[in-house]
This record gives structure tokens, sequence and C-alpha cells, in this order.
């Protein structure tokens, strides 16, 4: 199964900064040269971070659960694409300035996106999203030909 | 506690320091803490001498019956930090909350501490 994988956030990002301007330079220039622009979106350089993702099989249905604290749930975007499912959203970026009085910022803010593709074919108009204490927890209902069938074989 | 099992008979307890902005108002400090998936009855915060000490019990990431894994980033884990507080701080007076996966503690600054405008007689 292809799963995009987890880039942690920056703990200490400002040591690299320098580095990570060389980083958004050749990122810049790949997506120039190699996507046509309509790619450009999704590409996963893009982002800034990604978040944790487990995800869970049962008989009937998948469960996918990402760590997104402090999201408004609205900011929060779910979408399917075939079988690959893609989770993203925007958080504002605050700046340290003396009018916000931040005087500290480790947490993270910016954009974040995840893809993932589900081992199974899921009804997507039955999906069902929750957003509690930080985590989004998704229910995807399994199509009914992706369910396991029980088919009893005669033994002559 | 919960504790993540390497070998049978070895555990390993895994404490994450969470992820803060500390804002400093005139009158406050306030301290937002990422501390995702876990409910608030599991925080813990304390002031002792003169360290602050926010933590939660593992959070959950129990699989429901029925159930499998096929794929597996999110593991148990206590979060601890600590913070040294000054003597600006009045203790009496600390506020928390809890609100999707951020814990916030507000601090308020004793009255002595805090920016005083004064008045020109005369």
């Amino acid at each position: 199964m292809a799963v995009i994988h987890w880039r942690p956030r920056e703990f200490y990002k400002e040591q690299f900064l320098d580095l990570e301007r060389i980083q958004d330079e050749m990122n810049r220039l790949f997506n120039f040269s190699l996507l046509r622009k309509g790619e450009r979106e999704s590409g996963l350089l893009e982002s800034d971070w990604s978040p944790a993702v487990d995800i869970l099989d049962s008989k009937d249905s998948l469960m996918v659960r990402a760590d997104v604290p402090g999201m408004d749930k609205n900011d929060i975007d779910v979408t399917l694409h075939g079988d690959t499912l893609v989770i993203k959203g925007q958080k504002k970026k605050e700046n340290n300035t003396s009018e916000n009085g931040l005087v500290r910022t480790e947490r993270y803010c910016g954009s974040f996106y995840r893809a993932m593709r589900l081992p199974s074919e899921v009804q997507a108009d039955k999906v069902e999203a929750n957003y509690t204490n930080g985590v989004l927890e998704l229910v995807l209902p399994k199509s009914e030909k992706a369910k396991p069938k029980q088919v009893k074989v005669d033994i002559k | 506690m919960t504790l993540l099992k390497l070998k049978d008979n070895e555990e390993v307890r895994r404490v994450v320091e969470p992820l803060v902005n500390v804002r400093e108002a005139d009158d406050r400090v306030v301290l937002e803490a990422e501390m995702p998936g876990i409910s608030k009855d599991d925080l813990n915060i304390e002031i002792k001498d003169n360290e602050l000490i926010i933590s939660a019990k593992a959070r959950g990431v129990e699989v429901p019956s029925g159930y499998s894994v096929v794929h597996r980033e999110r593991f148990p884990m206590e979060y601890e930090r600590r913070f040294i507080v000054g003597d600006t701080i009045d203790r009496s007076k600390i506020e928390a909350r809890y609100r999707d996966g951020i814990l916030e503690v507000s601090l308020v600054k004793s009255a002595s501490a805090q920016p005083r405008k004064i008045e020109i007689k005369g």
C-alpha cells in the first residue's frame, strides 16, 4: 500500500532556515519544470508538514485517524479521489510581533497535506468525519464488493 | 499509565514534550500546548516551587473492537513539560482550558509586576 510518509513538524526550525530556503528554491524549480500548472497544487512539497495517521481495517469499514490539533473544523478538507484519501488543511500563520505578544512559537502553522491509498474500496458518499480533542477520525464504510464473502467449498 | 510493549517483558514509557506557543500581554502570560487526543480528565497541571508542570496520562490510541491495524504512526504516549515560573506570576490565579487538542494555561501577573500608569500631579 502506498502511503505518503509522515513528516513530523520541524521542532527547531530556526537553525535550518538557510537550508530551508535553499530547499524551497529547489522545490520551486522542480515544481516549475516537472509539473504542469494544474498538478502543482497537489504537490507533496507544497505543504509545511504532514500529520501522523493511523489506518484501521474491519469487516465493514475502514477507520482513519489523524492528529491535527488546534484546527477549526471548517479548515480541514477531506476528499476521496478514487481509492486515494486526501486530508489537507491550512492554519493561519502568526508571526512574532508585538501585537499578538508571541514570545515563543513552536507550534506548527501553515498548510498540511496527507494522502494515502486505501486498502479497499469505500462508499464515498457515506464517509463520516469527526473532530474531537484535536484528532480527526474518519469512518469509511466499505463498498459491497469489497466486503469479505464467505464461500463454502465442498470437498468431494 | 499505558505502556508500549516492545517484547513480552520489556516496557517503554514514552514521554513527549508538547510543542508550545507563549504569548505575553501586560497582565498575563499564556501558554498554548499541543496535546492532541487526550481527555480533559487525564490532564494535570501543578505548580511546585518555581516550576509549572503540565502533564497528561497516556493518550488512548486503542483499536476499536473489530478493527485491525493496517498502518500506524500514532502511539500511546504521555505528555509532560516543565516551565520555570518567575516571581511575577500570581500563583493563585492560574487558569487552564483544553479545546481541540490544545491546552491553554493562563498565568496572571501579580499586580506589582503589571505596568502601571503614573499620574502627574500639578
